[in-house]
């Protein structure tokens, strides 16, 4: 799996500006790793012979080939995926945070787009919805047709992260397509209502939605840099407060512990699965975690 | 910076707390940040912000040199200790406040000018430094030394004066001021002046020793137009003359008020001097105030000043062979009361023509009446009637009264007619007097047998005289000549006299004045109360130079004649007066142990009557008044003529003339202002400042950016 490791390299986001190019370079090299019998599944589409193992289910055993030959094997049919997978990306001002790939909206974005990419390649249904904007929901529902994948990166390329907190937004359209089994992934930053995300992610699970929050945080939120006094300027309100630096470090470091337990214990206690990302980390990390939660399903 | 100046202590502090209110104040948000929210942020307790803390601590010396940079730039004019050319010294300052410093330049005077230079070479001086402030003249003030403030401090409130510069002693009490000082900081004269040509005139007599530093400060441009009245007052006392001469008039007119009454009189292209005589109503006291129309560069001195007491005029018989001299008619037409009240047949200024004229009695009356056909009024109390042999008997049977000539000069001539002792011996007797002169003409016997018992001498023949000097020393105590000045008396002992009678005296007479070896040369002769003088020389050029020497022989003719007629030359006796020149005022010796009030100031009158050191500062008549409020005469001050002509010598000349009087020969101390390196310290200053705020704010915005 240490191989499959995908580096965020800024060069590389520059020259490559379509974002469908990069998450699809992402997304086949994370996927030269995998092991490809995870990506076999119950479909009537045959694709190919191999010999029998032992483990493997009698049923799956083709004996017409053994009364002509004398040796056992096993039929194997394409997958065919009857899985929906929700992208929930938060689209508010407080995403708009960080330098370059470390920026939380560039990298929510590329993790849309690579979860996506990897949806379709598993012959999954992924669909978006762009929260965050002043309760304003864009939403594109899930297909599994092959020009789905363009309008999800159109959708992610033309999004900023300029809307406000203040009403995630309307997702009754969202919930109410939900007929069959599904995963809904909330990227985001955390920095919303509790009250609303409780909300959200209670309507989410009561649809029996498999949720699955990616939580991304800056390496300067963690840490603030901040030396002397600093007025400072709240990204989505205006609102403005001058801090002293090593007050802050000192104060800072149990408040957002307390936020991260918070955010954390929200999502447990909804049965959410809670996955904390720095941005400046790799994007694999966050990969591994869907295909976890993906076999779990 | 001190502490002892609190202005500058104040300043200081100012400095240092500024840049350190700007950088808390600047301080507050001096960096932004923005961040996703503001829930997890705790702002800074308000006991955190009050004292405010220093942050950044880089930028606040940056800011404190920035400042600190501009305040000793532009303090400068307050620090002297700042400027490149800034000294610790013992600084004598002569400063010129003479009259020609009130000319006016360009809308302002020379003396401003003058003054700004002063402050602005003071202002360069460390405040350990020592200054003695030399006034030029001087005035009533000693100097003293007193620290850079406090003599810009006296230089703000001086003004110019008008007397004259006296650049020679100002500079010799300098050097004295300057010896008094240790040897621990250099020694620094500094001359303030515009440089008249007669400030440098007595200057030859002044030593600058080694050490001392001249630096010279030229006010006032090389030169100025002046058509002052600058007056020199012949007065009465020695002379008797009532001249009024003026610089630079070409033409126009004077105002002569005297005694209130005002009249104008005309003045001819070229004329340089008007005469107008003292004589009046004895014993009043005349006051004269002439005034040109003139606008130039100098008012003060288009005003002189005349005050004396009115003598009655002093008819006077001159002998006068007939046929030798031709009487010339009256030119003045301005005067016909004084021209009216005279005998126009006897009493008319006689004229020589060039064809024949005797020399010694021309010598004679223009010495004692120097009229002239320009101006013909009388310039002198002496009335010369002319006696020659047609009026000789008229004269010898006109009635004695006070109107009558007492008074007989004869010329050593040939021609001593046969009625003419017979005249001096009726004059004597009438309590007259009678001059006689040698000369060649002079027959020893002729003169011993008419006249040798009246003059109390009796004559051996002529002999040359190779004296030199030709007369004895003439003392302060001579009875004649005593009241003549030092340097008059000298001169007039050492004139070339070339011929003289040997003398014997009678009994009775007795020798005024004496040649080198003890032979007469005057010789007073008392019969009752008439008296008799017999001066051993010509009074043409004969014998001698004397009488062609206007001011060698003019006061000493006065002198003998007043003598004659029993005046008492010594009590009227008074020069002309300058404004701000010190003179010494002869009073009655009645007054001695009293105090004299006159000029604003107050002096002791020593034991014989005489007040040194009296000053007026400015022109006008001044009266003096003893301490008692006894009234004792007046005087008149002038403005100085010297200072008029506005005449200034090249710089290059000053500089030898000042160089000239160094001990030391090695290398030149003398440099004018011009020569000073500018100080380059605030230049600096306010450079690096200047580049400094052009860098703050990139330093600043990048620091608070976060």
């Amino acid at each position: 799996m240490k191989d499959a490791t995908i580096k965020l390299d800024e060069t590389l986001l520059e020259a490559i500006q379509d974002l469908s190019l990069t998450a699809r370079h992402l997304v086949n090299g994370f996927l030269l790793g995998q092991h490809r019998s995870a990506l076999r599944g119950i479909s009537q589409e045959f694709v190919n012979y191999r010999p029998y193992m032992p483990g493997d289910p009698l049923k799956d055993v083709d004996w017409n080939v053994w009364a002509r030959s004398d040796h056992y094997f096993v039929r194997q049919f394409r997958h065919e995926s009857n899985f929906r997978g929700y992208l929930v990306l938060d689209a508010s001002r407080s995403m708009d945070f960080g330098e370059g790939a470390t920026n939380k909206f560039v990298y929510a974005r590329l993790l849309a787009a690579c979860l996506a990419s990897l949806m379709l390649s598993q012959m999954d249904a992924p669909g978006l919805a762009i929260i965050g904007r002043g309760g304003r929901v864009d939403w594109t529902p899930p297909s599994t047709r092959t020009d789905q994948i363009d309008r999800l990166f159109h959708q992610l390329g033309t999004t900023c992260a300029d809307g406000k907190t203040t009403g995630l937004g309307d997702i009754s359209l969202l919930t109410e397509d939900c007929r069959r089994r599904s995963l809904a992934i909330w990227i985001t930053d955390g920095f919303f209502d509790p009250e609303e995300g409780r909300e959200l992610l209670l309507q989410l699970r009561l649809r029996d939605m498999d949720v699955l929050v990616f939580h991304l945080m800056h390496r300067e939120e963690i840490d603030p840099p901040f030396d002397g006094e600093v007025l400072l300027t709240d990204s989505e309100t205006g609102e403005e407060m001058i801090v002293d630096g090593k007050q802050l470090r000192r104060d800072y470091a149990p408040r957002l512990t307390a936020f991260l337990e918070e955010i954390e214990g929200l999502c447990l206690g909804l049965e959410a699965h809670y996955c904390r990302i720095i941005t400046d980390e790799p994007l694999d990390e966050a990969l591994h975690r869907y295909l976890a939660v993906r076999d779990l399903l | 910076m001190t502490l002892v100046n609190v202005f500058l202590f104040s300043l200081g502090v100012l400095a240092i707390a500024a840049p350190l209110w700007v950088h808390l104040r600047l301080g507050r948000v001096k960096k932004r940040a923005v961040v996703s929210t503001l829930r997890l942020m705790r702002a800074t307790p308000q006991s955190s912000k009050s004292p405010r803390r220093f942050v950044d601590i880089p930028l606040l010396l940056l800011r404190s040199l920035i400042l600190l940079l501009l305040a000793l730039g532009f303090g400068r004019w307050l620090i002297p200790g700042l400027r490149g050319d800034h000294t610790r010294e013992y600084a004598v300052f002569v400063l010129d406040v003479s009259g020609s410093m009130q000319a006016q330049n360009g809308g302002a005077r020379v003396w401003d000018e003058a003054r700004e230079r002063s402050l602005e070479a003071l202002g360069k001086l460390d405040l350990s430094s020592r200054v003695a402030l030399v006034l030029s003249p001087a005035g009533l003030d000693r100097p003293t030394w007193i620290s850079p403030a406090e003599a810009i401090r006296r230089v703000k409130a001086l003004d110019a004066g008008y007397g004259t510069n006296r650049l020679g002693i100002s500079l010799r009490e300098g050097t004295r001021l300057l010896a008094e000082m240790p040897d621990d900081f250099p020694k620094v004269i500094h001359v303030v002046s515009d440089f008249q040509r007669s400030a440098l005139a007595g200057i030859d007599g002044t030593t600058i020793p080694a050490g001392v530093t001249l630096e010279l400060t030229k006010a006032g441009p090389e030169r100025l137009s002046n058509r002052g009245v600058a007056v020199t007052v012949a007065s009465a006392g020695i002379t008797d003359l009532g001249t009024y001469s003026f610089t630079d008039l070409a033409e126009g007119t004077l105002r002569l008020e005297e005694n209130g009454a005002a009249r104008t009189l005309t003045i001819a292209p070229g004329q340089e001097a008007v005469r107008i005589s003292h004589a009046g109503k004895k014993g009043t006291w005349i006051t004269r105030k002439m005034e040109s129309n003139e606008t130039d560069a100098i008012a003060a001195d288009n005003t002189a000043w005349d005050v004396f007491q009115a003598q009655e005029p002093i008819p006077f018989w001159l002998w006068e062979p007939e046929g030798e001299v031709v009487v010339a008619p009256s030119q003045d037409a301005s005067m016909p009361e004084q021209r009216s009240s005279r005998s126009r047949s006897k009493l008319q200024p006689a004229v020589a023509s060039p064809h024949a004229y005797d020399q010694a009695s021309y010598y004679i009356r223009r010495a004692l009446q120097p009229a002239t056909e320009e101006d013909a009024e009388a310039a002198s109390r002496y009335r010369p009637v002319l006696l020659t042999e047609g009026n000789l008997g008229t004269a010898i049977d006109q009635p004695v009264t006070a109107e009558s000539p007492g008074l007989l000069v004869l010329p050593g001539r040939k021609k001593l007619a046969g009625p003419l002792p017979a005249l001096a011996k009726r004059l004597i007797d009438h309590g007259g007097a009678v001059v006689f002169f040698a000369g060649s003409g002079l027959d020893p016997a002729t003169f011993n047998a008419g006249f040798g018992q009246v003059a109390g001498v009796t004559l051996g023949a002529a002999e040359p005289c190779k004296l030199a000097p030709a007369l004895e020393v003439i003392t302060e105590s001579n009875p004649l000549l005593g009241s003549l000045d030092g340097q008059s008396r000298h001169q007039l002992a050492k004139v070339a006299l070339t011929t003289r009678f040997p003398i014997e005296l009678k009994q009775g007479a007795i020798a005024l004045v004496s040649y080198a070896d003890g032979v007469p040369f005057i010789v007073e002769q008392r019969v009752g109360k008439g008296r008799a003088y017999f001066v051993n020389t010509s009074a043409d050029r004969e014998w001698g130079d004397w009488a062609a020497s206007a001011q060698l022989f003019v006061p000493a003719l006065h002198l003998l004649c007043a003598r004659a007629v029993g005046e008492d030359s010594a009590s009227a006796t008074r020069g002309p007066v300058m404004a701000g020149e010190p003179v010494t005022l002869q009073l009655p010796v009645a007054f001695a142990g009293k105090s004299l009030k006159a000029g604003g100031g107050t002096y002791p009158v020593d034991a014989e009557g005489r007040v040194p050191g009296v000053i007026f500062e400015k022109p006008g008549v001044n009266e003096l008044v003893m301490d008692n409020g006894a009234k004792v005469g007046w005087v008149a001050a002038n403005f100085p003529p010297g200072e008029s002509l506005l005449e200034t010598y090249p710089e290059p000349v000053v500089r030898q003339r000042l160089e000239s009087l160094r001990q030391n020969t090695g290398g030149s101390s003398v440099r004018w202002e011009s020569e000073e390196l500018g100080g380059l310290a605030w230049r600096i200053c306010l450079g690096l400042a200047a580049l400094l705020m052009m860098i703050e704010p990139i330093i600043a915005n990048r620091r608070a950016t976060v």
